[in-house]
């Protein structure tokens, strides 16, 4: 284990040194220039070996050794010290694995899927500040390197999503996956520092030792960190509500989408919540908040994870169902899948969860560069305009359709089956709520990944001006081997995974018949979804044009009565009007404050200008006002504030430098005078 | 110790407001440019008067002393870069009438 | 008063009034050589405090080296003499107000402040300088070297006239 410690700094260090060399690339020759993938792939395949060595050596620890952690003193903090180190054990080793191999497939699919791109080196060194991020998240050994690494994956997320930055939709996505996002780390960062609080240190180890006698002093505070811990995974992992971002962040280059936004990086809530799971599982008492004197609901933080679990899992199933671009639909089934991950933890315990992690992690990789395969070769997202591609791209239709299989659960073959029936059991012995909520997104998971392919690859050509073609080895490649790896022999790796990621974790009581209507309902989705779209069964010209026709046509003879349900056709297709909602209600409430703050600015500028006295006045009535402004608008109260405290000081920007040396010295003089007027 | 050491203290404090004022009120670059050095002075007297008086055995303050030298003539060596590019740019270092800062 | 203290208010004199000169001369040329001068002040206090190496080192890097830079500079860069415009910007009332202020705290903290003065000897500071230079500080002393190679580079790249 000691040799593995020594390697795994490597492991985060090998893509950061990687991305470092390839921002230099805009200076290499032209020649070098368009081999600067070379620097990106080396260093993640050594990272894989690297994962590899570390997996080898957990799994060949002995029992109870199987833990090792390494710390450094980093800063002094009111006489404790805080540390920064790398934690291996199963857990670790097993993201660790998939996260190198699926970044590693991403970036040799990259290679062909951005070939003649004009910031092609600048693609690789993102996408290595991204793996190296995400590694070190995974490696931490303590909640505040996690939550710096979280961050720094966050950012290159946004860097990816914006990478197309000419296109304004890219833009304005990759702003909103950075500031939704950015609510929910909120949450987190309180919950870390009230942790702090509570047990005087930040290390998983020593948290977990305390978590008895914190439980016992302070549940509530307990259960407060738990809640506020999950709001960060809530904004990671697009869970209800702040899933709003997720299909936004598809405007990025579809390997991306395979890479972050799919496997890795939105799977960091949920090993974020399966790391401090013991914190999740100790805090016993239950959360009841209160409406007007009216309970809304109890729930204990591990009940909580599940309902928003099944909550996220139903509605971005729904939602998934209606969408015509191909990326969207894959990316409302990863909203879903996440919350069925956050079901899994909720109801079954870390294995539960990460284990559905890992199958989805690489069948949900496939897909999405199996869409990317699609878009390359007919350069449209829109699946109106697909229709027929089985021909023409036989290596992607397979490797997609595997993943379609194991996605929708078909039984034994496939790896989704086996993460997916665990959860459906998980979740049958602890709620009948989430249970149907689960079996109805099952079903619906089925229903819309049928229509996925039948819309795709099935029946004819739509659009003649597409002339499809298949993409080059190093793009199917990738999907080749992810396509193996959706494959259904997790079914042996179960047991040993099992021991792996949870040694003290007990086996779900199997239940026959919970089994059977997990079969039972992908089936059915599957064989209705290819009635609709693959096999009509009535008028083929209505159903090939079938997605705005679905609530109409879904039954024959009912003459389109289903669809005319009102409203609900519209509510799904609106994606249930979260963001008009979002829109309506905050962020058009902060552009009114914003609004107001800037008449209000106006009035500091004119103080400062004018007379150090005068100023000293006005700033008195300017603190005053800000008082207010902050108390009235409590919720909007840091926006509205870094808006206002902006907006005053541009207007003290005269350009002049000595300007700025004055306002320094002025205002380090009063700092200072302060400072002895208080008597420090 | 004849010299009490608030002497040298209020000595360096007058000569870093005049630095002070100087970076603050001249007109012409590299007349600010001299106000920082003075400036600097000023912080030497008092590391190497703190150094002499509060703690006579140790060296701390003579070194500090020494690389904010090493700091000036850096300083000083690019500040004046800095000028000479302006001055071909805009054939003039009058910095109140530079405020390309202000876009 | 010894004559310590009096070379101490000699040289204080000396060097606050060519500071003052430094800041309100109209000729550059002429302030830069104030500025000599107020250096030359800085050196004996230097002496005054037994920090002869720095003494040597404020008369070789101040003097020698920076003032030399800057009367390069100088004449790089304008006509030598001030011509008709004033050399203090329109602000230089606020700035006074600001240095001035900046003056008191300074003063207050000097005066007011209680200093543990050690009544211990020197050390002969030459020799243990250059010890520790090389021993204790070598990591910041390769550091300073790195941070004036950086320099010389940086002012070379903007110095360099690129049209030519």
């Amino acid at each position: 284990m000691q040799s593995a410690l020594d390697i795994a700094p490597l492991i985060i260090l090998l893509p950061f040194l990687a991305f470092v060399a390839l921002l230099t690339a805009g200076r290499w020759p032209k020649p070098w220039w368009h081999r600067s993938h070379w620097v990106a792939i080396t260093a993640i395949v050594l990272a894989l070996a690297g994962a590899v060595y570390v997996a080898v050596a957990v799994a060949g620890a002995a029992p109870g050794a199987a833990v090792a952690e390494r710390s450094y003193p980093w800063a002094p903090l009111g006489g404790r010290m805080l540390t920064m180190g790398l934690r291996l054990d199963g857990l670790a080793a097993v993201m660790l694995l998939v996260v190198t191999i699926v970044a590693t497939g991403v970036q040799i699919y990259s290679v062909g899927y951005m070939h003649g791109d004009p910031r092609y080196s600048r693609f690789f060194a993102y996408l290595s500040l991204f793996s190296s991020a995400m590694l070190g998240l995974v490696l931490a050994n303590n909640l505040l390197q996690l939550y710096i690494f979280w961050e720094l994956v966050g950012l290159s997320s946004y860097l990816l999503i914006g990478f197309w930055f000419e296109k304004p939709e890219a833009m304005r996505a990759a702003k909103k996956a950075f500031v939704v996002t950015r609510l929910g780390d909120l949450g987190f960062f309180l919950g870390l520092l009230l942790l702090y609080r509570l047990a005087h240190s930040l290390e998983f180890e020593a948290i977990f030792i305390h978590l008895r006698a914190i439980e016992h002093a302070a549940p509530a505070a307990l259960t407060a960190v738990a809640l506020l811990l999950f709001c960060g995974a809530i904004g990671k992992s697009a869970q209800f509500p702040l899933h709003v971002w997720l299909p936004d962040a598809m405007e990025g280059p579809t390997p991306v989408s395979a890479l972050i936004h799919a496997a890795t990086m939105v799977a960091a809530g949920v090993y974020l919540v399966g790391r401090m799971y013991p914190l999740f599982a100790a805090a016993t008492e239950p959360w009841a908040p209160a409406l007007f004197g009216v309970t809304l609901f109890r729930a204990t933080p591990l009940q909580f994870v599940a309902a928003i679990g099944a909550i996220t899992a139903l509605l971005g199933a729904t939602i998934g169902v209606l969408q015509n671009d191909i990326k969207r639909v894959l990316a409302y089934s990863t909203i879903s899948q996440l919350g069925y991950m956050m079901i899994g933890l909720g109801v079954g315990g870390v294995f539960v969860g990460l284990f559905h992690l890992v199958t989805h992690a690489f069948f949900k990789a496939l897909l999405f560069l199996g869409s990317g395969s699609v878009i390359h070769g007919t350069g449209t997202q829109d699946m109106m305009q697909m229709g027929g591609l089985r021909k023409k791209m036989p290596l992607t239709f397979w490797t997609f359709l595997i993943g379609t299989a194991a996605l929708a659960g078909v039984p034994w073959l496939f790896s989704g089956f086996w993460s997916k029936e665990e959860i459906l059991l998980g979740a049958y012995h602890a709620s009948s709520w989430v249970f149907a909520a689960g079996v109805a997104g099952a079903f619906l998971t089925a229903f819309y990944m049928t229509r996925l392919v039948g819309l795709t690859f099935y029946g004819e050509p739509r659009d003649p001006h597409i002339h499809a073609h298949e993409s080059p080895l190093n793009m199917t490649a990738p999907l080749m081997v992810l396509a193996l790896l959706s494959l259904g022999w997790w079914k042996w790796a179960m047991p040993w995974l099992h021991h792996f990621i949870d040694p003290a974790g007990h086996e779900l009581h199997p239940v026959p018949w919970v089994g059977f209507l997990g079969i039972g309902v992908a089936l059915a989705g599957i064989v209705v979804g290819a009635l609709v779209y693959i096999r009509p069964v009535w008028d083929p010209r209505r159903a090939l044009i079938a997605a705005p026709v679905l609530g109409e046509r879904l039954v024959p003879g009912t003459g389109g009565r289903l669809g005319q349900v009102p409203g609900l056709y519209t509510l799904v297709k609106n994606k249930y009007y979260f963001d008009e909602l979002y829109w309506a209600t905050i962020v058009k409430a902060l552009f009114a404050l914003s609004r107001r703050a800037f008449v209000f600015d106006q009035k500091v500028v004119d103080a400062v200008v004018n007379g150090a006295a005068w100023a000293t006045v006005r700033l008195a009535e300017v603190q005053k006002l800000v008082d207010i402004h902050v108390v009235d608008g409590a919720v909007n109260g840091v926006g509205e504030l870094t808006r206002q405290v902006g907006g005053g000081f541009r207007r003290l920007q005269t350009g002049l430098v000595q300007n700025y040396a004055l306002f320094a010295f002025v205002g380090l003089a009063v700092v200072a005078g302060l400072y002895l007027y208080l008597g420090f | 110790m004849e010299i009490p050491l608030s002497w040298y203290l209020i000595l360096a404090a007058i000569l870093f407001a005049v630095g002070v004022y100087g970076a603050l009120a001249r007109r012409n670059a590299i007349a600010i440019l001299m106000s920082i050095e003075l400036m600097l002075n000023a912080v030497n007297i008092n590391l190497v008067a703190f150094a002499r008086y509060v703690t006579p055995r140790e060296l701390t303050g003579q070194i500090f002393a020494i690389f904010i030298m090493m700091l000036a003539a850096a300083e000083a060596a690019v500040g004046l870069g800095l000028v000479l590019t302006v001055y071909r740019n805009l054939r003039h270092i009058q910095v109140d009438e530079i405020n390309l800062l202000r876009s | 008063m010894s004559a310590h203290q009096l070379a101490f208010l000699v040289l204080g004199v000396l060097i606050l009034v060519s500071a003052l000169m430094v800041v309100t001369v109209r000729n550059l040329v002429h302030a830069a050589l104030f500025l000599i001068l107020c250096f030359a002040g800085v050196a004996g206090l230097y002496v005054l405090l037994q920090a002869e190496f720095l003494a040597v080192a404020q008369v070789l890097i101040y003097i020698g080296a920076i003032t030399v830079l800057i009367l390069f500079g100088i004449m790089l860069t304008r006509k030598i003499t001030g011509g008709a415009q004033p050399p203090l910007a329109s602000h230089w009332k606020a700035a006074g107000a600001g240095a001035g202020a900046f003056l008191l705290l300074l003063l207050y903290v000097a005066m007011t402040g209680q200093w543990q003065v050690s009544d211990q000897p020197p050390m002969d500071s030459t020799t243990t300088l250059g010890l520790a230079l090389v021993t204790r500080y070598v990591l910041p002393f390769e550091l300073a070297s790195v941070v004036l190679l950086a320099a010389l580079v940086g002012a070379v790249l903007l110095a360099r006239d690129e049209t030519r």
